[in-house]
């Protein structure tokens, strides 16, 4: 691939306490565009997602080798702030969970903290932009006091992407974030993830080969712990070079 | 080759499988009646080929449906979905082969009796290449062999070639005995039936190896 890389991992591994978790992974992650991170349970995608914002700094137990590179910087030199760091990349986990706020300072949380914006008008501004491209903002504006926790989990769940597209992250960052849906809903989100990728780079984690297959343009297949093969989506999944691949999408024994 | 997780998945696809082979063998009685027929002109028997087309047909309305249910039931991949999609393509050529091998009849029972002074075996001998051709087609789709496909088109080079010879033969047969003319367009006719059906026996390779390799020729 020609492309723009976004996100360089270079031999990363990691260990939670003896056990170790990845085994040099090298992934390129492409700017724009959407990466779908597949395997069983326990493979180390979810993992490895959370190296891309050191959400794992927070697990006393775990350590990590290696290098993630993201603009040509490392990510894990001493030099850069985690905080700063995650303004730049937001994430989307499985389960929506939206702050105990109304759906206005749920969204506008973030750039307030951040010092984003520099008046009301500019907050409110942004809540809205930010609303209207996750797609929720037809169906909440004339309740935006209302808390964020009377939405429905597919608003929900949009509500965390505007929150997520409110601080101006490069990189979203999504942790089987439709697995808690219903299908009408999923394809709100699908739709949705389409529409982000214009501008932003997209990981996601899925466990449905066939959301993988539909939203992402370069997909990559761990299996306990290793990368056993990236590609194209379109090629991974008609025609994967790896046995273990195939086996897996096809629901195999394996 | 590995089983998948859900046992009804591979009953799935095997039963899909063993319905197209099952069609497969059905087309390839009703060549091998056609062939016959060249060589000894039957009524009742051309007959019974028109007739067998019919559970062809129903044959492959039954696979298209089957093969339907499954892609949504299971929404496959990769091989599996390569397996279901050539399994639609297949059976869709075997239907059109079936009707080759039935106007192959309609023709026998238009001539009723080849006439004394036509004395050429040719066409029938393109058949039974044909036939045979197809017989290597249908077991490459069988056993799953690319060796096997890949002879398919390499033997239809010569079906080619020799039902050009037959076309010639007959011309000068014509041009020799203008009472035999009749007939002799009646057998180019069927001669041409045969041919189509040897292309045809060569996309169904074509589509075993697509279904084992993964892309297209």
């Amino acid at each position: 691939m020609t492309e723009k890389i976004k996100i360089k991992s270079k031999n990363v591994n990691v260990y939670y306490g003896q056990k170790k978790a990845l085994d040099k992974i090298n992934l390129e992650i492409p700017t724009n565009k959407v990466t779908a991170l597949i395997g069983p349970s326990g493979c180390g995608k979810s993992t490895f997602l959370r190296c891309i914002n050191r959400m794992n700094d927070t697990i006393d137990i775990c350590r990590i080798e290696g290098k993630i590179i993201v603009d040509e910087e490392d990510i894990y030199s001493t030099e850069v702030d985690p905080v700063l760091l995650r303004a730049k990349i937001g994430m989307v986990f499985q389960k929506p969970n939206p702050f105990p706020k109304s759906i206005f300072d749920n969204v506008a949380y973030g750039p307030k903290i951040h010092g984003i914006v520099n008046s009301n008008d500019e907050l409110e501004e942004l809540v809205i932009y930010s609303l209207k491209k996750a797609g929720l903002f037809g169906e909440v504006k004339d309740r935006l006091n209302d808390t964020g926790t009377s939405l429905s989990g597919g608003q929900q769940q949009r509500l965390c992407i505007a929150r997520a597209i409110a601080i101006s992250p490069q990189i979203i960052l999504m942790d089987e974030p439709c697995s808690a849906l219903d299908p009408i809903a999923t394809a709100i989100i699908e739709e949705l993830i389409d529409e982000l990728a214009k501008n932003f780079t997209i990981v996601i984690v899925t466990h449905s080969m066939q959301q993988a297959a539909r939203v992402s343009q370069q997909t990559a297949f761990f299996h306990m712990g290793s990368l056993i093969e990236v590609g194209r989506t379109d090629q991974i999944f008609s025609t994967p070079s790896q046995k273990k691949t195939q086996d897996y999408i096809t629901g195999k024994i394996g | 080759m590995k089983e998948h997780i859900v046992t009804t998945y591979d009953e799935d696809l095997n039963s899909l499988k063993s319905n197209l082979t099952k069609m497969g063998l059905n087309v390839e009685k009703q060549i091998f009646q056609a062939v016959d027929l060249i060589k000894i002109i039957n009524i009742s028997k051309a007959k019974e080929v028109i007739e067998n087309d019919k559970g062809i047909d129903a044959l492959e309305k039954k696979i298209r449906g089957f093969a339907t249910i499954t892609l949504s039931k299971r929404q496959p991949l990769a091989d599996d979905l390569r397996q279901i999609i050539i399994s639609l393509k297949i059976s869709s050529i075997l239907e059109r082969i079936g009707d080759h091998a039935s106007n192959v009849a309609g023709r026998i029972l238009s001539v009723k009796k080849a006439p004394d002074s036509y004395s050429t075996d040719s066409v029938h001998q393109l058949g039974l290449l044909v036939l045979k051709n197809f017989s290597t087609a249908l077991s490459s789709y069988d056993q799953e062999s690319k060796e096997i496909a890949q002879s398919v088109p390499t033997e239809d080079i010569t079906i080619n070639s020799v039902y050009e010879t037959c076309f010639r033969e007959h011309l000068h047969l014509m041009m020799e005995d203008r009472d035999i003319i009749g007939f002799c367009t009646q057998m180019l006719f069927i001669a041409k039936e045969l041919e189509r059906i040897g292309d045809l026996s060569k996309v169904i390779s074509k589509e075993v190896i697509y279904n084992l390799q993964g892309t297209l020729k």
